[in-house]
């Protein structure tokens, strides 16, 4: 625990050190607030706002939640479906890496058509986002297998769905962690993006609200808020990921 | 002691041979012409210098990999598919790192659907005879190499299979843990009576556990000759520095190089132990 905290000090210090370089800057260059606010008002107008930022925000976590949740699982679903028939591999997999190389936020404007302002078409987009990377590490997984061990559970007459629970998906869940850590971090952007340019609510409608208002004190402290929730819910992701791959030493 | 004419042997291997097609559609010939007898409760030990597909001939006799041409029988019924009948050990330990050490022993049984309680009791007593006891919660990761190869061995028993099929299994330890683990694998040998086939390329570990030694040529793999080796039993750990042990090593390395005509197969292919 003493040792995590150690770790903290050093970019605790750099962080301390950007935000007095950048106070001074502004009062030394006497930079106007709406074009830069200095920390001390940014963190005047978290304060002040602070319920209304919590609200906004838990709006946006809400939609990363049920959006990252299920577009994790069609993609742990899809990976199944892929490694298990040679079908669905030959049918899915082509398909997946196209599609993959498309950039998700090309077609936000048009999940805005089909889905319509709001929750909508911030769901469809949170769900593409996470969907590819948590896929494509899970499809790695589940093939990744030694030749060894398929070799050992053959001379068991091991089925396929055994093959498949006992050493497929333990096998996987390395991989699946690195997809959900890169989906959760897809999934934060394609709420903001979505909420930017179609909704009437969450951080990211606040962010532009308050940046239209010329209140970048107010976009910067929910900027700073969704950029912590962002950390945490990747640090939960990788904690669990310690947890649960025990085995596999981790950076 | 010679088998009888009519008596069954345990695994009778008959022409065998194993091609790979490779890319630019061109052939390689893995194992060529391979026949042997190997009878019950023989330890038969395999050698051969690398590319005489050793471990090629062990995925044969599993039934892992079809045989281009020839037959295998097991107990006299061919053997097409891979078989529960053997235990198999491979050169890495291949234990599944997030299960326990008792939970991997237990893995064929579970697979098997045998008794549960009675596979509990039987990996308790396996563990304790192969020097693991108090490692059952532990994870692999956990254990040195050879406590790893260890729990392979267990697992590999763990069904009561008829025959034990080890390919390399101590090649990636040190001298004193290999020496150990030759002596451990005599004694169970010994105790259970199992039929044990057991690949190596170092001469020495070939003669000192087999009770004959099947050496094969390489590229492709054929067989050179077998040498019974008369060494008393129980052998122990004085019997490797021995002139004796390295006479037989001398002649097997002898057959191996193709200098020693005096070991021909046909001589010593249908003695048993």
């Amino acid at each position: 625990m003493l040792r995590h905290l150690q770790k903290l000090i050093a970019p605790t210090a750099s962080l301390l050190a950007l935000a007095i370089v950048w106070q001074a800057s502004v009062v030394w260059f006497r930079l106007p607030t709406y074009l830069l606010p200095p920390p001390s008002a940014v963190i005047a107008a978290g304060a002040e706002n602070f319920g209304f930022i919590l609200t906004q925000l838990a709006i946006t976590l809400g939609a990363i939640a049920i959006g990252f949740v299920a577009g994790s699982l069609l993609g742990i679903a899809t990976a199944a479906l892929i490694v298990f028939s040679p079908i669905a591999r030959r049918l899915l997999y082509p398909l997946v890496i196209i599609t993959q190389s498309i950039p998700k936020v090309t077609i936000a404007p048009i999940l805005l058509v089909w889905f319509g302002l709001g929750m909508g078409s911030e769901l469809a987009l949170i769900i593409l986002m996470s969907y590819f990377p948590v896929l494509v590490n899970t499809v790695t997984g589940l093939s990744a297998v030694e030749p060894d061990a398929l070799d050992l559970l053959r001379t068991l007459h091991a089925g396929r769905l055994q093959v498949f629970w006992l050493l497929r998906l333990p096998n996987a869940l390395l991989g699946i962690f690195d997809g959900l850590k890169v989906g959760i971090t897809m999934s934060v952007i394609g709420a903001i993006l979505a909420e930017f340019i179609g909704s009437n609510d969450g951080i990211g409608w606040l962010i532009l609200v308050a940046k239209t208002n010329m209140d970048l004190s107010l976009s910067f402290a929910a900027i700073a808020f969704v950029s912590a929730a962002a950390i945490i819910l990747f640090e939960m992701i990788s904690g669990a990921q310690r947890l649960i791959v025990h085995w596999q030493k981790m950076q | 002691m010679m088998v009888q004419a009519g008596t069954q042997p345990f695994l009778r291997l008959s022409g065998v041979s194993k091609e790979f097609s490779t890319r630019e559609r061109s052939i390689t010939k893995a194992l060529e012409d391979i026949t042997f007898d190997i009878a019950a409760g023989e330890l038969l030990t395999i050698v051969g210098p690398s590319g005489s597909g050793k471990s090629t001939l062990l995925r044969v006799i599993a039934g892992l990999l079809p045989p281009t041409a020839g037959k295998l029988t097991l107990r006299g019924k061919v053997v097409d598919r891979p078989s529960s009948e053997f235990g198999v050990v491979f050169q890495a330990p291949v234990l599944f790192p997030w299960r326990t050490v008792l939970s991997n022993v237990l893995m064929p049984a579970r697979i098997l659907r045998l008794d549960l309680a009675q596979a509990m009791q039987r990996a308790m007593e396996l563990l304790e005879t192969l020097g693991l006891r108090g490692t059952e919660r532990k994870y692999p990761y956990e254990l040195s190499g050879g406590m790893q190869q260890r729990v392979s061995i267990a697992r590999a028993l763990i069904h009561d299979p008829a025959s034990l099929l080890m390919d390399e299994p101590f090649g990636a330890l040190d001298a004193m843990t290999r020496e150990s683990l030759n002596l451990e694998l005599l004694r169970l040998w010994h105790t259970s009576r199992k039929t044990i086939i057991f690949i190596t390329h170092s001469i020495p570990e070939a003669v000192f556990l087999g009770t004959r030694v099947l050496v094969l040529t390489a590229r492709p793999g054929r067989i050179a000759g077998v040498v019974s080796i008369d060494l008393p039993h129980p052998r122990t750990i004085e019997l490797l520095a021995s002139d004796r042990l390295g006479a037989y090593a001398a002649r097997v390395r002898s057959v191996m190089e193709g200098r020693h005509p005096g070991a021909a197969f046909s001589e010593n292919h249908i003695r048993a132990s």
